[in-house]
């Protein structure tokens, strides 16, 4: 039986020499300067596969809008957490085997993404110069974060108005649902006039109510729902779905808040570089926007907004209706302010795990 | 009369003292146990060579191997954190907990199930086995809904009924969830221990007058250890690396155990996965697994003394409760109620639901099958069932295949045999996701073309339960008297022959126990279905996530639970019809 | 010389166990040897450990020898030398072990059938049927054919056990104490069946306990085995009445054993040794042939070969000696007495009503005609 070690000595060269044989070329860019030439070069292409952190009923209507739009490509779909999506994209592209033509980016995965993103001219596809976010981002929905209560349990005239009321010792005691990595804090980072230090000392404060924490904040949210805690933390467009099903879930009116922009890229070495640029570009366009903006994901104006022209938009007139205002995130600096924040609230929290 | 021979006819010159060379025919035989030997090597080798290499780089926002040298930096930052020993305090608490609370009901269950005359058996032992094959994710969710101070009725009625106040958020609670999760698996590994028990050896400690307590210590207690301390290392494993289950219940009090930290490693709150250290962690879970290991084989060194499968006479006639059937029936209906049904009822109930909501007769009337038809109308949801089934018959075929294999070699095949079978249990430690993203780096790598398809999901997870397959067939084997083959060989039969006709079908209730186990797993894995997941190849557990993690959906996720669970459910009844009614 | 006249022989047979934890080699089987005619009930006797087993699972082929040469029937099965080693499905053998392998997934008739379905000889499904019920027949079993072999008694197992190795067909029939999970009862008409069994189908039997009772009564050849060597190999009564060493007088029956030195080398043709002892000189008719040299011997005398006379008789018989009665134990069919000389203590069979009591003086007189004179 000793003979067996030779073959499995041998097995482990030859894998190892394979694995540096194991690469191949990627498409090139498209060498299309209009809408018109990207379809034909993305019909030729013949599909794209678009990974983002939503669930595919939401982008449902915008895929079959675009299917409509351009037919002979078919979208595939995939719905990935989106540190899941940033990790796979680069694993991939180290191995250069990229799977994908659309990718996401929002909050702590776009710094990671910048790298990773290919070269392209966004505006000679039409995309709007305010979405175009650091030369190769495209920002196509808005995910602002709120606060949100059960209105069962809490009548909204007893409702927090501030950040200061959730200190309230009314919310004391496992009142409180709070998404555990900090990122309902993002507004402290980026608003001058609240400032990372007194967010630190809020965080503080904020942990001695003893809160019920949650790994994210989708858990957060359910929580509220469900009538577990009166009161947490929510995203917004969970708030409004819900709500439209007829669940005892509202805003709640603390300001200011961050509404996270989430864009769209093309990853060097995608598959079909010109579907996805077509795709991302559709995405970004007037009937994109409206396609998404039924599951209550579109962009919305970067600083509080509540003109008629904005409340158009059911996010923002939610927010204005309860009188939250919000900023997004205007420059790639920021998300670094954002990554140096985030542990350090985790720690006056005391829910960093190392 | 003084004829007496005293010693033997003198012998010849003693030959050379070479061994004898082994038989012609089994050399066939060797070539095809040296190619699935040097199969399962590789599907064992590889992810861990991956693991200590990344391991071994500081690759925080990088890939492992895009970093020169190697460090300790990883271990440094793990064994630096002022967490850790909280950690490994909780950790141990909770792994112990959990294998106790998981032993006790198993081991209670297959005794009164295989053993006695128990009215009932034929429901409850299938309905204690039902939820197998649901995700530990959807188990505890369950369970919070179910249980949760504020609103969860089962907390509602025994604050009212005993007036205690219990909080699943805290470590008894989440040791109780896990402990009543780990109960299917373990009791599917402790039933044919106990039903092959021969009852000559509970009526010999009767007739020397030992009481019932001490005929079940000292007896049927050692003898089913070997199976016992095999089904307690799986479980103690299954429990370090879990995480829904803690994150789910631990973090509102911030209740952190290692697989705590696996999982912030993956997911840092700098948005990228850190290979690096969660490698690390599964470094370190290896080696506490060679401890296992040795554990478990001095255990088991005498496996002799444990064959309670002999040629012998032995009848399993069960033994007779007497006044206690009912009470025991009564109390096993309860747990099965309080365990198995009120979450499950809690599942069904809220794929009933448009929104989560607590149980309560207020909103029976916003109950409806929406959510069913949103599912079934879901393009993606046959694609899906399609992968998930292909997937996890093929892996559990496979797994139970190559683990029985390697059982047989552990036992027959000598040293190479052992070694393999000990080195598969290497990866058995490894935490799902961890081993998930060791097959992912090789096969984006390997110019073979299974990334992104199902089959990278079938190596992962057959690499995954080939060792806990292996166990669980082994412990059977063990128990299994070599006699029962031997006389088939010196009857005439060719080693092929004795193979299938005696040791297979004496060990077929636990083939098929086995793969209904890595059948009913593989429906419910997560971790590696996620990680591995692709547009092509996404499985209805993960879609069930997408529900959970992104949109918050618990109503349609539990619609696609209950779907699982029938599903398992199906697999189980299925399997006791067939494989449970054994005349042994 | 492997004439076909023997079914079995064996020669210079040794088998190597590694202990893991000293890794030291010991020798389960140590130079055994020997021959065993056709149509006999050949017996290897020897207390657990003595390396029998091991020497029949090499004659079965389900051990590898290190050394040696097994022959059946004349034809070689395994060979150190010629590095040949016949699988044990192609031996002409059958076995019953220990714990009968009594396969309990199947019903007693397909147990039975194995060998006519899978083994050396198989036949049709017709006459499979007729030859295996008629063996279950002549085991007493036919009736409970289509039960599950689960369900049969200890006593039934081991005749299901032994129909099928008889269906085997085999040359050689080896029987690993097939006995020795029976209560008493069982064991004695088993054994009894097993005999006549054995002689009917006039098979080759080779047959392992370590009850000397069994071996006694059944065998017409036995072997004594002790720590993987052969003590002694003869018939039953040479084996008993003749031991060859003081490990088979104390094994085989019970043995008074008295230490002594015998300092004359008894010439050829004498038909008595002389061995002084510390009672005086002990005359011994049976000696191994020819004992080996002077120098220090053991005394072996059976119980029921040491007579109490009365003390004041004095007739100056041989090997006679006064002593003290030190216990007596009625058994009903005789009184075992322990009478002691001087220091040396000597159980006796005396007359059930000997009217004697510990204290009382008497004579003890080992008869020479039984008395062994021991040299290892």
């Amino acid at each position: 039986m000793r003979t067996r070690r030779k073959p499995v000595l041998a097995a482990l060269a030859a894998v190892l020499t394979l694995l540096g044989a194991a690469c191949s070329k990627p498409p090139p860019a498209p060498d299309a300067h209009n809408l018109a030439d990207l379809y034909q070069a993305a019909k030729k292409e013949g599909q794209v596969i678009w990974f983002a952190p939503k669930p595919e009923a939401q982008m449902r209507p915008a895929i079959k809008a675009f299917e409509k739009k351009y037919p002979g490509i078919t979208v595939k779909y995939t719905n990935k957490k989106a540190p899941d999506l940033v990790t796979q994209l680069n694993v991939e592209q180290a191995a250069r085997r990229v799977s994908f033509d659309v990718s996401n980016a929002g909050g702590l995965t776009v710094l990671p993404s910048v790298d990773m993103a290919a070269k392209v001219d966004w505006a000679q596809y039409r995309v709007p110069g305010n979405q175009i976010f650091d030369g190769n981002f495209v920002y196509v929905w808005a995910v602002p974060k709120v606060w949100a209560y059960n209105t069962t349990a809490v009548p909204a005239a007893s409702a927090p108005h501030s950040w200061n009321d959730v200190l309230d010792p009314r919310w004391g005691g496992g009142k409180l649902t709070i998404e555990s990595r900090g990122s309902f804090m993002t507004v402290w980072a980026q608003d001058k006039a609240l400032g990372t230090g007194p967010g630190l000392a809020f965080s503080a404060k904020l942990a001695k109510q003893s809160p019920h924490y949650t790994d994210n904040t989708t858990q957060a949210h359910t929580n509220i729902v469900s009538g577990q805690t009166p009161l947490g933390t929510d995203l917004i467009n969970l708030v409004l779905a819900d709500k439209a099903k007829g669940a005892p879930v509202a805003v709640a009116p603390i300001g200011p808040t961050n509404a996270n922009k989430a864009y769209l890229f093309v990853p060097e070495g995608s598959p079909h570089p010109a579907a996805g640029r077509l795709l991302t570009a559709f995405l970004a366009s007037a009937e994109g926007q409206k396609a998404l903006a039924g599951s209550y994901n579109s962009i919305i104006p970067t600083e509080t907004d509540c003109s008629k022209t904005a409340t158009a938009n059911r996010v923002v007139r939610a927010l204005c209706a309860a009188g939250v205002q919000w900023r997004s995130e205007t420059d790639v600096q920021q998300y670094q302010r954002f990554a140096d924040f985030f542990p350090q609230v985790e720690k006056a929290l005391g829910t960093d795990v190392h | 009369m003084q004829s007496a021979t005293r010693a033997a006819p003198a012998a010849p010159p003693r030959p050379p003292a070479d061994p004898v060379r082994p038989r012609r025919r089994g050399r066939v035989r060797t070539c095809v146990n040296i190619a699935v030997g040097v199969f399962l090597a590789y599907l064992v080798v590889f992810p861990l060579g991956m693991l200590v290499y990344s391991s071994l780089k500081s690759s925080e926002l990088k890939l492992p191997f895009d970093i020169p040298g190697f460090t300790f930096d990883n271990f440094v930052k793990i064994f630096s954190s002022p967490r850790v020993l909280e950690v490994a305090l909780n950790s141990a608490i909770f792994v112990v907990g959990t294998v106790a609370v998981a032993l006790a009901i198993s081991v209670s269950l297959a005794y009164l199930f295989e053993r006695t005359d128990m009215p009932g058996r034929r429901v409850l032992a299938p309905s204690a086995l039902a939820p197998m094959g649901v995700p530990a994710t959807v188990m505890a969710v369950a369970w919070v809904l179910a249980a949760n101070p504020a609103n969860g009725p089962l907390a509602l009625l025994v604050e009212r009924v005993f007036g205690l106040s219990v909080d699943i958020y805290s470590l008894p609670g989440m040791i109780l969830v896990a402990g009543i999760f780990g109960v299917p698996s373990m009791y599917l590994m402790l039933a044919p221990t106990f039903a092959r028990l021969n009852l000559e050896f509970e009526e010999a400690a009767a007739t020397s007058g030992a009481g019932w307590l001490t005929r079940t210590r000292k007896i049927v207690l050692p003898l089913t250890l070997p199976g016992m301390s095999a089904a307690a290392m799986l479980l103690a494993v299954i429990a370090l690396e879990e995480f829904a289950i803690p994150s789910i219940l631990g973090t509102p009090h911030q209740i952190f155990v290692f697989s705590s930290l696996v999982q912030a490693a993956l997911q840092p709150p700098s948005g990228m996965s850190d290979y690096g250290l969660a490698s690390a962690y599964g470094v370190l879970l290896v080696l506490l697994s060679l401890v296992m290991i040795a554990l478990y084989r001095r255990q088991t060194r005498e496996s002799h003394r444990f064959k309670v499968v002999t040629g012998k006479g032995y009848r399993s006639a069960p033994v007779r409760l007497g006044r206690w059937r009912y009470p025991a029936a009564a109390i096993v209906a309860l747990y099965v109620l309080v365990a198995i049904v009120v979450p499950i009822l809690t599942l069904v109930w809220t794929s009933l639901t448009p929104f989560l909501q607590p149980i309560s007769p207020h909103s029976l009337g916003s109950l409806g099958f929406a959510n069913y038809g949103t599912i079934f109308t879901d393009p993606n949801l046959t694609h899906a069932v399609v992968n998930t089934l292909v997937i996890s018959l093929v892996t559990a075929t496979l797994t139970a295949a190559f683990g029985l294999w390697l059982a047989l070699a552990s036992s027959r095949g000598g040293r190479a045999g052992r070694a393999l079978f000990d080195l598969s249990f290497l990866v058995f430690a490894v935490p799902s996701v961890v081993l998930g993203v060791a097959v992912l780096f090789l096969y984006l790598f390997l110019p073979i073309p299974v990334y992104g398809t199902i089959w990278i999901i079938v190596i992962a997870l057959t690499t995954r339960y080939i060792p806990r397959a292996s166990r669980m067939l082994q412990t059977s084997l063990l128990q299994l008297d070599g006699g029962l083959e031997e006389v088939g060989r010196v009857s005439g039969a060719r080693h092929g022959t004795v193979l299938r006709r005696v040791v297979l079908p004496l060990v077929a209730p636990s083939v098929t126990r086995t793969w209904l186990w890595v059948f009913a797993n593989a429906l419910g894995e997560l971790p590696i279905a996620l990680l591995l997941s692709n547009s092509d190849n996404r499985t209805v557990v993960v879609l069930l996530w997408d529900m959970i993690g992104e949109s918050a959906n618990y109503p349609e996720a539990s619609a696609l639970a209950v779907l699982l669970l029938a599903v398992s459910a199906g697999s189980v009844w299925w399997v006791n019809r067939r494989g449970f009614q054994q005349h042994i | 010389m492997q004439t076909t006249e023997h079914a079995v022989a064996i020669s210079g047979l040794e088998k190597r166990f590694a202990r893991k934890q000293s890794d030291e080699v010991s020798l389960a089987v140590d130079n055994v040897g020997f021959t065993v005619p056709r149509g006999g009930f050949f017996t290897m006797l020897g207390p657990s450990g003595c390396g029998k087993t091991t020497t029949l699972r090499c004659l079965a082929g389900l051990e590898s020898a290190d050394r040696g040469e097994i022959s059946m029937n004349g034809k070689a099965v395994f060979s150190s030398a010629a590095r040949r080693d016949v699988a044990p499905e192609d031996r002409p053998i059958a076995m019953v072990p220990q714990s009968y392998g009594i396969w309990p997934h199947m019903k007693v008739f397909d147990n039975a059938a194995f060998p006519l379905r899978y083994g050396r000889k198989t036949c049709s499904r017709g006459e499979a049927r007729t030859r295996v019920l008629a063996m279950l027949e002549q085991v007493g079993l036919s009736e409970y054919a289509d039960r599950w072999s689960t369900q049969l008694s200890g006593g039934q197992q081991q005749r299901l056990a032994l129909a099928r190795a008889l269906l085997c067909e085999p040359e050689v029939l080896l029987l690993d104490e097939p006995l020795s999970n029976l209560d008493a009862k069982l064991r004695a008409q088993l054994r009894a069946e097993l005999r006549s069994f054995q002689q009917k189908f006039g098979v080759t039997t080779i047959y392992v306990t370590h009850d000397q009772g069994e071996a006694l009564a059944m065998s017409d050849t036995i072997v004594v085995m002790n720590r993987g060597r052969v003590e002694q190999i003869g018939t039953p009564d040479e084996i008993y009445d003749s031991p060859a060493s003081r490990f088979v007088a104390d094994f085989v029956g019970s043995a008074n054993l008295v230490p002594g030195v015998a300092d004359r080398t008894p010439r050829a043709g004498d038909r008595m040794v002389e061995v002084k002892t510390a009672l005086g000189v002990l005359r011994c008719a049976r000696f191994a042939t020819p004992p080996a040299q002077t120098g220090d011997v053991h005394v072996c005398i059976r119980p029921e070969h040491v007579r109490i006379v009365p003390a004041t008789t004095d007739t100056g018989e041989a090997n006679r000696f006064p002593a003290r009665v030190t216990s007596t134990e009625y058994l009903g069919d005789r009184r075992e007495v322990v009478a002691a000389v001087g220091d040396v203590e000597f159980r006796a069979h005396a007359d059930a009503h000997l009217r004697i009591r510990p204290g009382d003086d008497v004579g003890v007189v080992l008869d020479p005609e039984w008395t062994v004179a021991l040299w290892s």
